[in-house]
């Protein structure tokens, strides 16, 4: 089964990465902020990359945090809709 | 033409045709720290005729953004681009690339101060072009220590009653609600903005040695000013290093006063939402401006600060949590 595309970075929102691993988005266009906790920072950073799909990204998160792959795609999901609905990301 | 210092830049101003002295109603006649540089920044005040008071956008200025009763345009399509500031009354002219301002005042206020907040408003744009940016906050620093402690939180968030506090502890200050930034090359610096403390019935209750000094009520809300030269002689610092704690204030009046840490992403929230100028369309030095508040935010401790009632019955309170946690971050060092 292929999986679905991953949308891409909005070209009008900056990201400013923190050095406790949280970071935050400035959407230029609506003038607000947002704030992305470190598997949130995951998601954005891998959005850059070619991987394959939502299912890639969990699969990095489960590496990198004490979290299952089942929870690990609900939190992918989740906080790419969010970004969606926020103007954040551009579908794919 | 006057011409004082401004952190590195020369202000250099003249009133015509009577035109009231707003610079000087800024607080700024007297200067503020060195001229080490930066160039300088012209500011021409004159009359203005009636047709200041007409809506802008009749003339095709297009709108940008506003704060209280003054209202930013973009240039009219075609024209030189630039900002203009309108208090429904008076217009302040901000070429882009520019480091000049030109006023055009109405001998009217249709809200007392409105002008002058024009002047600032179009200052701070023009202050950007020199590398130092505005920031609504207070900051304060320990004496002893020589720790700056930054106060950052919108209009209401406890930053007047939190600078009181700190300052009647004895720590210097730069100021209770207006800050610039710069970047050298030893990191950032904060640099002072004079500006008059707003003081609510709260803090004056805390603090009552202060009610004598205190100006009149303002016509709109309950804060009075107050000069801080009068109400802490010897305590104002014209420049600071960059904070080590940064207190993100907040009033629950029916809860104890405490400290409770905050992510850096949450901290690097609230500058921006301290920082006006940052998320204006077509303003000069937007990378350089994120990349001083990210600075900032790293190099800091963060603290949501609840500010309760039990804080104005015990003053003491604040400043030894603020020690407290000063003293963790020298231990951690």
């Amino acid at each position: 089964m292929t999986e679905p595309r991953l949308p891409r970075p909005n070209p009008q929102v900056l990201f400013t990465e923190l050095d406790d691993g949280t970071a935050v988005l400035l959407h230029l266009d609506t003038k607000f902020y947002f704030t992305l906790n470190p598997t949130a920072v995951i998601v954005w950073k891998s959005l850059a990359e070619p991987l394959a799909g939502p299912g890639a990204i969990a699969e990095r998160i489960t590496t990198l945090f004490r979290v299952d792959q089942e929870t690990a795609a609900r939190d992918v999901d989740s906080v790419l809709r969010e970004m969606l609905a926020d103007g954040l990301v551009l579908p794919a | 033409m006057k011409t004082r210092a401004l952190h590195g830049a020369t202000l250099a101003w003249t009133c015509e045709d009577g035109a009231p002295d707003l610079v000087a109603d800024l607080g700024l006649a007297a200067g503020i720290g060195e001229e080490d540089g930066r160039g300088r920044i012209e500011i021409v005040l004159r009359r203005g005729s009636d047709a200041e008071s007409a809506d802008p956008a009749l003339a095709g200025y297009r709108p940008s953004f506003f704060h209280g009763i003054v209202q930013a345009y973009h240039e009219p399509e075609g024209a030189p681009p630039g900002f203009l500031l309108w208090d429904r009354r008076s217009r302040f002219l901000v070429p882009a690339g520019a480091t000049r301002i030109e006023g055009f005042l109405s001998a009217e206020e249709l809200v007392p101060g409105s002008a002058r907040a024009s002047l600032e408003i179009a200052l701070s744009l023009v202050l950007r072009s020199v590398g130092l940016f505005h920031l609504h906050a207070a900051a304060l620093v320990r004496p002893t220590h020589g720790d700056t402690v930054l106060v950052v939180g919108g209009a209401g968030a406890g930053k007047t009653t939190t600078t009181i506090t700190l300052a009647s502890a004895g720590y210097v200050f730069l100021g209770d609600d207006a800050l610039l930034l710069e970047e050298t090359a030893a990191g950032p610096n904060l640099c002072a903005f004079p500006r008059p403390f707003h003081v609510g019935p709260a803090a004056l209750s805390a603090f009552p040695r202060l009610a004598p000094l205190v100006g009149p009520p303002k016509r709109q809300g309950d804060k009075r000013d107050l000069d801080p030269s009068q109400a802490f002689p010897g305590q104002f610092l014209a420049r600071g290093p960059a904070p080590r704690l940064v207190l993100h204030p907040r009033i629950e009046a029916d809860r104890p006063t405490a400290l409770a840490p905050l992510s850096k992403a949450e901290a690097l929230g609230n500058l921006i939402a301290s920082s006006g100028g940052l998320v204006i369309d077509e303003v000069p030095g937007k990378t350089e401006h994120l990349a001083l508040l990210t600075r900032v935010t790293n190099g800091a401790r963060h603290f949501d600060l609840r500010l309760g009632r039990d804080m104005l019955a015990d003053p003491s309170i604040l400043p030894a949590l603020v020690e407290a946690m000063l003293a963790q971050s020298t231990a951690k060092q």
